[in-house]
């Protein structure tokens, strides 16, 4: 390769730039050739412009015990609390997670200003001790994002340390054996009851958590619904009435025996009917979120669309497509447009998404971009009134 | 179309959905006229950074339907990835082409993609940079970079030790 003959200075690129050169390369380059080249990359290796992501598991296949806390501490230093990612297999002793605590909590207060919205992940491993748990509790004041998938935990300690876990905006736990419904219980002190956690249901209820999550922490948003106090919605409105935002329950006088089982929160208002039930949330909601559900779901689901449609309502609907379980019934309503019995324009009208989180920024973007019609009094008037003649 | 006017006096007529591959250009030009000088940009680089675009530009250029962001779903259905998706093999073939280029020239796209905010080109440049020095000693790097040694053979002593503890099972 020919080199320029005017020579460019690499030593002079700003030091994110050479961060995100340098984190590309293996861990044991990065730590004893790229600071000997010359002083500027030396300074940069120093400081956290390429520590954003620590991922030690493989080093960490050659260590020894007390290397790795050695190295821990070395690189927690540099990246000044500003690590988002930490990729670590097999900790296995309690000293070095008190030490990741300390060290992320001790710069931090020093008032590094860069988002601590860490993660930590387990790898394909797994953490495989109680301890990693507590730490992160510990700091539950800033977690928002907290991943651990096939970790060891068990119920005692999730149930000790999970009201803890204030900030969490999205949460995974997914095949993590050991933990049970009693766990479960104890992340959005819910009514919920599923007893074998098997990857495919607890999917589902970790993006509905993850929904409940986001609505109260980031957004601000009340909640409508008309769930009962049992599964999947008996956990969000819980999260939702936990997080410090308003919880409004619609249900009709029949459903009440069915639908409420034990306590209840937030405001319940007991309707005359279905169809007054539907009125009432559609009133009160500025979205509709559907999570995977059965005939009633669907078919609430349906009549808020069709009332977009006809204009009664501008409010954007969501489906929470999680493990795509709306695959079907989103390609039939691609089938729909085919065959021109839906419009183009009214295919839109529902949003969809794997993730909570990007299924509410759609919703937001959507609701901002795309107001189709001006919510029009005088049509909704007439759906109301033609509630009471059926 | 956007004309883009580079540092040395060079118009360049491109494309919205082209010059929209920089971030920055789509911020400014609602509030511009269609004309864009881009004073640190020489012509040379400005050639290059819109072959990148014009060829990003079309490729992208589909947007997801709602039928296909189901299929979509579909396939990323047990788990869920933050990550960009994998951009077609034909574009990565692509993208390797255009940086086989010096490290004279790979400093300056950088310099200008990251002036005008093209996210995916600065990642391009800094992975094909980061491969040049991978497996390689520090004076080969200073020699390939041209980058002064600025160590006393003492202080560089000092640094090779500093971290050998940590390899030394490997």
């Amino acid at each position: 390769m020919a080199e320029g003959s005017d020579a460019r200075a690499w030593e002079e690129l700003i030091p994110d730039a050479l961060g995100l050169i340098f984190r590309n390369l293996p861990l044991h380059e990065i730590l004893t050739v790229i600071p000997r080249v010359c002083k500027s990359w030396s300074r940069v290796v120093l400081g956290p412009y390429c520590w954003q992501e620590i991922d030690i598991d493989e080093w960490i296949q050659h260590c020894k015990p007390e290397q790795l806390d050695k190295m821990l501490h070395m690189l927690i230093d540099r990246s000044c609390g500003s690590f988002r990612r930490l990729s670590v297999s097999g900790l296995h002793t309690e000293s070095m997670f008190t030490l990741i605590a300390y060290q992320v909590t001790g710069r931090r207060t020093v008032g590094n200003s860069l988002p601590c919205i860490w993660s930590i992940l387990s790898s394909v491993s797994g953490l495989h001790t109680e301890s990693m748990f507590t730490l992160i509790a510990y700091h539950a004041g800033s977690l928002q994002r907290l991943e651990l998938p096939r970790s060891e935990m068990n119920d005692a300690i999730v149930k000790l340390v999970a009201p803890r876990l204030c900030n969490l905006t999205y949460l995974d736990v997914s095949y993590c054996s050991k933990i049970g419904a009693c766990a479960i219980e104890a992340f959005g002190s819910l009514s919920f009851r599923s007893r074998p956690l098997r990857p495919h249901r607890f999917q589902f209820l970790r993006q509905g958590k993850s929904i409940a999550l986001l609505v109260p922490v980031k957004k601000r948003i009340d909640l409508v619904y008309g769930g009962g106090s049992v599964g999947l919605m008996g956990l969000i409105s819980q999260t939702v009435y936990d997080g410090g935002c308003h919880v409004l329950w619609v249900i009709p006088k029949a459903l009440v025996p069915i639908e409420i089982s034990g306590e209840t929160v937030g405001e319940v208002k007991v309707v005359s009917n279905m169809h007054e039930r539907k009125a009432v949330m559609a009133g009160q909601a500025d979205a509709f979120i559907a999570l995977p559900g059965g005939y009633g779901t669907m078919e609430e689901v349906m009549e808020m669309i069709t009332w977009s449609q006809l204009g009664i309502h501008n409010k954007p609907v969501g489906l929470l497509n999680v493990d795509g379980y709306y695959n079907s019934l989103l390609e039939l309503f691609d089938n729909g447009v085919r065959e021109g019995f839906i419009k183009p324009t009214s295919r839109h009208i529902v949003i969809s998404s794997p993730n909570a989180t990007e299924l509410l920024a759609k919703m937001e973007f959507t609701n901002l971009k795309y107001s189709r019609v001006e919510i029009d009094e005088v049509r909704f008037e007439w759906a109301e009134c033609m509630l009471d003649y059926i | 179309m956007i004309k883009l006017v580079s540092g040395d006096g060079a118009e360049f007529e491109v494309e919205e959905e082209v010059a929209f591959q920089s971030k920055i250009i789509k911020d400014i030009v609602a509030d511009a006229d269609d004309v864009i000088p881009l004073p640190t940009v020489s012509s040379k680089v400005l050639i290059q950074v819109i072959e990148y675009c014009r060829k990003h530009a079309a490729v992208n250029s589909f947007p997801l339907s709602p039928s296909s962001s189901a299929a979509a779903a579909a396939s990323s259905s047990s788990s869920i990835s933050y990550s960009k998706p994998v951009s077609d093999p034909a574009l990565r073939a692509w993208d390797n082409e255009f940086v086989k280029l010096n490290n004279s020239s790979l400093f300056d796209i950088v310099i200008a993609a990251n002036y005008l905010d093209i996210e995916e080109l600065v990642d391009l440049v800094l992975e094909t940079v980061a491969d040049r020095i991978k497996g390689k000693q520090a004076q080969e790097i200073r020699r390939q970079f041209n980058i002064e040694n600025d160590f006393t053979p003492e202080e560089e002593e000092a640094l090779r030790r500093e971290n050998s503890w940590a390899f030394q099972n490997n």
